[in-house]
């Protein structure tokens, strides 16, 4: 009942966050010096074209009636139509949200699981050629621009090794004579629930480079907020305790140090997960990976305002609901917290 | 005469900053017998801790024991490998620290902090685990031990809490205690109930507590031998009531002599002159020297040795060496 | 993407300096190899761009005059690093666009440093409701995806070195009000300053004279390591195309143009992303390092 309450009162203050987002980039589209009219009209606009266009996008009300509206659609779960393809937005979301999630989350499992040991160790080994090499790589991760790295592995890995393929969710054969029955839109999911074994192989092939591409600056982070957040574990008195009281250095540092260590880490990684829906742009880009950084880029390109508030609004909400998770992740591990 | 279960001979330990070698401990000595309390007193930074943690294989780094013994059952602890000296801390030989509330997980209830080292000493099933456990509770005199388990440590009282580090402690048969100032963090009447609790473990169970502390009126109340360390070298040593009532050391008795006294009330209490030397740079000879009022060149000069004066009471000053009893 | 830096550094971070420290962490600095050759680094690719003109025999190129007989020419004794698809020598553009992906590096955070640190320094000062709405303020912000955030503001206000610029640093400003509010709150319990209360020293001067400059270190060394940080995303707006045109030389630009041809001329898209890779590396470590120097706890640490 305590939990709910408080569950209530964040979604509360959510919604007051996600109100002042949708005002700021409100407020953004409005002082662009483009003309959504003509936009939606297409090239070559008459008079008349323009003035109905701008009556049927209410672009003819005052700036807080309009406003207004878009809030008032907005709570019917209408995210708005595109200005340029005239498509409803949430059908395009549909099919770009569940390719930047599935890069995001693969992303995000090879941070824990390559970011998490290596932090833990490195910081249970100071000064050891471990600790050393995971520093190195940790650094190195955060200060490689994304881009870049992304073509040098096209480069190696698909130029020079033929391993893996260079862009793209899956190959042509693929497509064209296994073709992935859509569910989820996650292809590794609906590959595997369909049991389609050529194309589940083949979707993992193609997203392990963008994925770990992707996955650099957080694998980065983790090693270093991991290594930092045992160190000072370590120190603590009750790890002497428990070393004292005869518990091997397994046991010390994955079962007792480690959760006490955990949240940060599960902070910045929380935190990259959500930077990552929109920050996978670059990604995406290079990769050819039809996701939501593709769809926003192009939007922002265009000038595409009703879909850049929509992607803008998504974000931030799964901002605020991770923000919640991890509050309740962090009470469940940690007995001291209070959630207030 | 009994056999000790633990020797100390000769302990050395350094620690290696920045600034230089910190000698911590040069040559320290002592026996801890089956069934009694062995006080080891002294003030911040004489090694008290430093020796507590070294018999357990626990000198966090950049310390380092450089040299000397330390004997359990005859074996050599610095020679034993490391998973044999595992199993015995916390299995033969176990530790309690000052401040229980940080000694305690905060993260784990204590019943999961007690199953985890039981099972990590004993072949028995999580359910025996937790009964053990339970049971060890009542023996340290908790009311509720089935409550107790399912709490986490911040949920308890500092006496409480002390408490359940002792259980934890002797959870799996320990003959040895490390009792590293047990009770400084508390209140003073939880303090009594502390001594208490240990003085009758040692009765019931035989085990051997190394009692570290500073306070001298704990020293005796529960204490049968004890220690006094300066400088990381034992200046004097003897049986508790030779030390309050016949201490030789000049450091001894001015350590006394700051106790307050009911007796002596209104008058000023002596304090010894200047400070402990830092572990960087220990005067050469005794390392007390400097402060004491009755220093001479071989004092300046000679480390004086640990000589026996009476039965079991040990002095090192040169005062006292060669005949000039 | 998270400013690195701050991420870590909102973590545990108690101790204050006095300016006596400064003195011991000049010392520790020196002795520090590692902060040594990132200074060093950072130091050369400021002389480079500053030195530009006298560092080439293609200034003109640097500034963008094409050279199309030369095109593609692979590394040589003419080109060091060959050159581009307008035939410019790679050395030349390289020295060049390290003035705008230098200077957008700076000037974010400098711009961030001064929005974020006062409006810190208020709502920890004051706290009550002026606190609330800073914070509330922040919290927008923070939730804002930030690249897309300053992507649509350069989409806005039209792609250009300084509209990149501002529309990073409005991204960037609530860590430093964050960390600022954060040392603030446990300065303000502190004696010295409950002291020039009590003696009815005014607010303000309080401010300026004891808190802002005791929390000059921490933002100092956020400052540093975001640089770093700073420089990758201005890049990353360039190559998307929204910082800086053509014909000005700009790292990430570079990557953008030389990712089509990377295939013939890798030369081509490796040196300028490398560019990138070491300035930011060494403003990484460097930050790093100044953190550990700064933290008397880990300067006295013994190896």
């Amino acid at each position: 009942m305590k939990i709910w309450e408080y569950i209530l009162r964040r979604l509360m203050l959510a919604l007051l966050v996600l109100f002042g987002v949708s005002l700021v980039t409100f407020i953004i589209a409005r002082v662009v010096p483009s003309d959504p009219a003509a936009l939606w009209v297409g090239p070559r606009p008459t008079l008349e074209q323009l003035a109905a266009a701008r009556a049927k996008l209410g672009l003819d009300q005052p700036l807080p009636v309009q406003y207004l509206r878009y809030l008032g659609s907005l709570l019917r779960g209408d995210l708005g139509v595109s200005i340029k393809t005239h498509q409803p937005i949430i059908q395009d979301l549909r099919a770009y949200l569940p390719a930047t999630l599935e890069l995001v989350l693969v992303g995000m499992a090879m941070a824990v699981f390559i970011g998490i040991p290596l932090g833990v160790l490195s910081g249970a080994r100071r000064n050891s050629l471990l600790d050393h090499f995971s520093r190195l790589l940790a650094v190195a991760a955060v200060s490689i621009p994304t881009f870049w790295l992304g073509l040098l592995l096209q480069i190696l890995f698909f130029r020079e090794l033929r391993w893996l393929p260079i862009s793209g969710r899956v190959s042509i054969e693929t497509t064209l004579y296994q073709p992935i029955r859509t569910l989820t839109g996650f292809y590794l999911v609906d590959s595997l629930i369909t049991r389609n074994w050529p194309a589940f192989s083949d979707a993992l092939l193609h997203i392990i480079l963008p994925a770990f591409t992707l996955a650099t600056y957080a694998i980065g982070l983790s090693i270093r907020m991991t290594r930092s957040t045992i160190v000072e574990v370590l120190e603590e008195k009750y790890i002497v305790a428990a070393r004292a009281a005869g518990l091997p250095e397994r046991t010390v540092l994955f079962r007792l140090a480690l959760k006490n260590a955990i949240v940060p880490t599960l902070t910045v990684l929380a935190l990259s997960f959500v930077y990552s829906l929109t920050g996978a742009i670059l990604v995406e880009v290079i990769f050819s990976w039809p996701g939501l950084g593709s769809y926003v880029t192009a939007a922002v390109l265009s000038a595409d305002f009703p879909v850049i508030m929509a992607v803008t609004l998504i974000v931030t909400a799964f901002y605020v609901v991770i923000n919640l998770l991890l509050d309740l992740v962090q009470a469940a591990l940690d007995p001291r917290v209070v959630l207030r | 005469m009994r056999e000790p279960l633990i020797s100390v001979r000769d302990l050395r330990v350094q620690f290696h900053t920045y600034a230089g070698v910190v000698n911590a401990l040069n040559g320290v000595s002592f026996d801890l017998y089956p069934g009694e309390v062995f006080g080891l007193v002294g003030e911040t930074g004489c090694g008290k801790s430093v020796t507590g943690l070294a018999l357990l294989q626990l000198i966090p780094p950049p310390g380092e024991i450089v040299g000397g013994q330390i004997l359990y059952c005859g074996q050599d602890l610095r020679t034993l490998p490391p998973a044999q000296m595992r199993s015995l801390r916390g299995g033969k030989i176990a530790m309690v620290f000052q401040d229980p509330a940080a000694a305690l997980n905060p993260v784990f209830t204590v019943g999961e902090q007690m199953e985890m080292v039981i099972r990590q000493h004993r072949r028995v099933s999580r359910r025996d685990a937790r009964r053990q456990a339970a049971e060890m509770l009542r023996a340290v005199g908790m009311p509720d031990p089935l409550r107790i388990l399912n709490a986490y440590p911040h949920e308890l009282s500092g006496g409480m809490q002390q408490r359940v580090m002792i259980a934890i402690a002797l959870s799996s048969g320990a003959e040895v205690l490390v009792a590293d100032e047990p009770t400084t963090a508390l209140d003073v009447t939880i303090q009594a109930q502390i001594l208490d609790l240990l003085v009758s473990l040692k009765k019931e169970r035989g085990i051997a507590i190394l009692l570290i502390t500073h306070n001298l009126g704990v020293v005796a109340e529960t204490c049968d031998r004890v220690g006094v360390l300066y400088a990381g070298s034992v200046m004097e040593m003897g049986p508790t009531t030779a030390i309050f009532r016949e201490m030789k050391h000049p450091y001894t008795q001015g350590l006394l002599a700051a106790i307050p006294h009911a007796e002596r009330r209104g008058r000023f209490l002596s304090a010894i002159p200047g400070s402990v030397p830092s572990g960087l740079q220990i005067p050469p000879g005794c390392p007390f020297h400097p402060r004491c009022a009755f220093a001479w060149d071989e004092c300046r000069n000679e480390i004086p040795s640990l000589l026996p004066v009476d039965e079991g009471h040990w002095v090192a000053c040169h005062l006292y060496g060669r005949g000039r009893r | 993407m998270i400013p690195f830096g701050q991420a870590v550094g909102e973590w545990a971070r108690e101790r204050q300096p006095l300016w006596a420290e400064y003195g011991l962490m000049l010392r520790a600095f020196r002795r520090d190899w590692l902060a040594l050759v990132s200074l060093s680094i950072i130091i050369a690719f400021i002389f480079f761009a500053a030195f530009a003109p006298w560092l080439t025999p293609y200034p003109e190129q640097g500034r963008g005059v094409p050279n199309i007989a030369e095109r593609f020419q692979p590394p040589s004794r003419l080109h060091p690093l060959g050159t581009d698809d307008l035939g410019r020598d790679l050395w030349a553009r390289i020295c060049f666009g390290g003035r705008t992906s230098l200077s957008i590096g700076f000037l974010v955070v400098v711009i961030a440093v001064l929005i974020g640190t006062p409006l810190g320094a208020i709502a920890g000062f004051f706290g009550g409701w002026v606190d609330e709405v800073i914070m509330r303020l922040t919290d927008i912000f923070l939730a804002f995806p930030s690249l897309l955030l300053a992507i649509a503001i350069a989409a806005a206000l039209g792609p250009s070195f300084t509209n990149a610029m501002v529309a990073i640093a409005l991204t960037w400003w609530p860590w430093y009000t964050r960390l600022v509010r954060a040392q603030t709150l446990s300065l303000r319990e502190r004696t010295f300053i409950e002291a020039a209360r009590g003696i009815g020293v005014k607010e303000g001067t309080i401010i300026f004279r004891h808190i802002l400059p005791n929390v000059m270190t921490p933002v100092l060394v956020q400052a540093t390591m975001d640089i770093g940080s700073a420089i990758l995303t201005g890049a990353a707006m360039s190559f998307i195309g929204l910082g800086v045109q053509p014909p000005t030389a700009d790292w990430g630009q570079m990557v953008s143009v030389g990712r089509v041809y990377f295939i013939n001329a890798p030369w081509f898209v490796t040196f300028p992303g490398l560019a990138i890779f070491l300035v930011s590396l060494a403003f990484n470590l460097l930050g790093d390092s100044i953190r550990d120097i700064a933290d008397p706890r880990t300067r006295r640490a013994v190896r």
